[in-house]
């Protein structure tokens, strides 16, 4: 099979940069996920591996070879598509079928083909309806067919469950993943939507205004978010952010958020010193923040007093929507928790796993 | 809720009394048409709106016979079918460049052939006529199939870019992927998509084709060569009319327009009403 190598590569249109000087390295047979808001150049990225936009500068290689100019049918991939894209005057089978005809396949060949994969995807009893006439989860297999049969080195997916209703896009997500590890390909997939690139990706490339933000695995991004942006995008709900002062007493270091301060563990942050008296961007998931009555041993110097604004139970869990002086922040809690709508309560920072930016980059200070 | 039914049900009353009163307005006039043309002259003029006492058939086969309407049906046939064909192939074509591609000159182009729609080709039918003659065309099929073609385009790429503006992108790199060259996805995925509105501009310029009688009148000359429409003159004479043949050959003129529409009929409302609603 193959890799795909993003060598500095930069589209733009007009003078809108789509995609900012983007070196990557898709390995063989991985599962990438490109996430990212909208227009923040993810799918113009794939778009140009697939050769549907040119490159405006840079090279893009699959396997070895330089494919700048070859059309997107000689690059042997396959794309699937948000709104499917299926023919709709053809049948399903017609649909899967079409590009091996086109290729001269023998008869045989594509009908072997065609059912295989119709077996594989649960819809070898709809091959002879029309589009129209199939659910939003029929289709989205259909499409999926229609770039199985083709057997391409790479596959291209443009935000393929985002049209089908959450129930489905949950059943999906696994079959995708189970469907990878069966093929053996190579995946590029765009999505907007965080859990699924946590879920799916073998690795994530998180992406904002044309640019890499960070690359890596998802729970490496998870829990080393290089900036702000990607601290906030992955993970939800989001990470807390609260405008805060550094300082140092005695050997300790805390973190001053004004109304509340909170003691930072000691061989987290290395280069923590450099900002002691300095305004940071402290950063916490909701599910580093604990009921204190539900956490066992609570270390005194990471205790906050908070008044709960609002409080959402969720089942197995409960949102806390808490403030405390000029800031608010969430808390993901158990739902054993005791909190109440306007209550007072006690919550833990558990500052282990915290993160701190530097104000004026909002990169991460490690 | 019972008060709105009641209204509800007045006004469709209403309106189904309207529908049917302008339904008679169109089909009366073809029934009195199909009537006379099986009275004998007489008749028509002793009981102009009656049913026929009998019937009289040899009216047709005196129009298909002796007054050669078999000839002016061919000639009919034959200009509508090509220049309706030339439309729909060129006016395609154009709308699919136009819709689908970006390029310099493009809205330039589009209005360009939009500009068309403002001028009635009557208005320019002495230099087509100059034009004709030093091509030597007068006279000829050419002269109201290139005439017909050329009007009726602005028309349908109006129409037809459209249609292929609103289908969506992904269909066209779906396709390109699969590995259809420009071609292929202008005949085997685009034009298949776009049939209800072929079939409006088809029907459209199909009717307005084979009732025109302006452009044969002004450039056919030879009685072989003649329409329909101006193959109907022959019954007018100086100093009488023969209403039975005339009849008799009208019937016969309706009936292929007739027969398009009941075939294309549901082709041509989704035409006209695509679009309006979404989905």
């Amino acid at each position: 099979m193959a890799r795909v190598f993003l060598d500095h590569v930069t589209k733009t249109f007009g003078n809108v940069i789509a995609v900012n000087d983007a070196t990557l390295e898709i390995k063989d047979k991985e599962f990438l996920v490109l996430v990212g808001p909208s227009g923040c150049g993810k799918s113009t990225t794939l778009r140009m591996v697939a050769g549907l936009e040119e490159v405006t500068n840079g090279n893009i290689y699959i396997g070895d070879t330089l494919v700048n100019d070859v059309p997107p049918k000689d690059r042997d991939i396959a794309m699937v598509f948000q709104n499917y894209a299926l023919y709709p005057h053809m049948d399903v089978y017609n649909n899967m079928a079409f590009g091996l005809k086109l290729r001269r396949f023998p008869k045989a060949e594509i009908d072997k083909r065609v059912k295989e994969a119709a077996r594989t995807l649960g819809i070898e009893n709809l091959l002879n309806r029309k589009p129209k006439e199939l659910s939003g989860g029929q289709r989205q297999r259909v499409a999926l067919g229609r770039a199985i049969v083709r057997e391409p080195k790479v596959f291209l997916m443009d935000e393929p469950l985002s049209n089908l209703d959450a129930k489905l896009r949950v059943q999906m997500r696994s079959e995708l993943s189970k469907l990878h590890n069966r093929l053996q390909t190579t995946i590029i997939y765009v999505t907007h939507d965080q859990t699924e690139a946590m879920t799916m990706g073998d690795r994530i490339v998180v992406m904002k205004d044309g640019f890499i933000q960070q690359v890596g695995a998802p729970l490496e991004i998870y829990s080393h978010p290089d900036n702000v942006f990607v601290a906030g995008f992955i993970g939800s709900p989001a990470m807390n952010f609260l405008d805060a002062r550094v300082v140092k007493e005695g050997d300790d270091y805390y973190v001053d958020c004004e109304s509340f301060k909170v003691k930072l563990p000691a061989n987290r942050f290395e280069r923590v010193g450099e900002y002691i008296g300095k305004e940071v961007i402290f950063g916490i998931r909701p599910e580093h923040i604990d009921d204190k009555e539900l956490v066992p041993n609570p270390p005194a110097d990471r205790v906050v007093t908070a008044t709960v604004d609002v409080m959402e139970p969720m089942g197995s869990e409960a949102y806390l929507y808490l403030s405390n002086g000029p800031q608010s922040f969430v808390a993901r809690v158990d739902a054993k928790t005791r909190a109440t709508d306007g209550a007072e309560i006690q919550v833990v920072f558990n500052t282990d796993q915290a993160h701190l930016f530097d104000k004026k980059t909002e990169k991460a200070i490690r | 809720m019972v008060n709105r039914s009641r209204v509800g049900s007045l006004g469709r009353i209403a309106l189904y009394i309207l529908l049917v009163a302008y339904g008679l307005t169109i089909v009366y006039p073809l029934f009195i048409m199909l009537c006379n043309s099986v009275k004998t002259g007489q008749e028509i003029f002793a009981n102009p709106f009656s049913l026929p006492s009998s019937f009289a058939w040899d009216n047709y086969s005196y129009v298909w016979s002796v007054a050669s309407f078999n000839a002016y049906l061919k000639n009919s046939v034959f200009v509508t079918v090509v220049s309706v064909f030339l439309v729909l192939v060129v006016s395609s074509s154009a709308a699919f460049a136009l819709a689908r591609y970006r390029f310099t000159g493009n809205t330039f182009l589009y209005l360009f052939f939009l500009s068309g729609l403002m001028l009635p080709i009557r208005l320019g039918i002495i230099p087509l006529f100059v034009l004709m003659k030093n091509l030597n065309l007068l006279d000829t099929y050419a002269s109201l199939i290139l005439t017909y073609t050329a009007s009726a385009i602005p028309f349908a790429v109006f129409i037809l870019t459209g249609f292929f503006k609103a289908l969506p992108k992904e269909l066209e790199y779906a396709a390109r992927i699969d590995g259809c060259n420009e071609y292929r996805i202008y005949y085997q995925i685009m034009l298949p998509l776009v049939r209800p509105a072929l079939a409006t501009v088809a029907i459209f310029n199909f009717v307005q084709t084979w009732n025109d009688f302006f452009i044969p009148l002004v450039f056919i000359s030879s009685d072989h060569l003649k329409t329909v429409p101006l193959g109907m003159t022959n019954f007018f004479g100086q100093y009488q009319t023969d209403w039975n043949y005339l009849f008799a050959g009208l019937t016969l003129a309706t009936l292929p327009t007739l027969i398009m529409y009941l075939f294309m009929s549901k082709q041509f409302i989704k035409g006209l009403t695509a679009g309006a609603v979404k989905g």
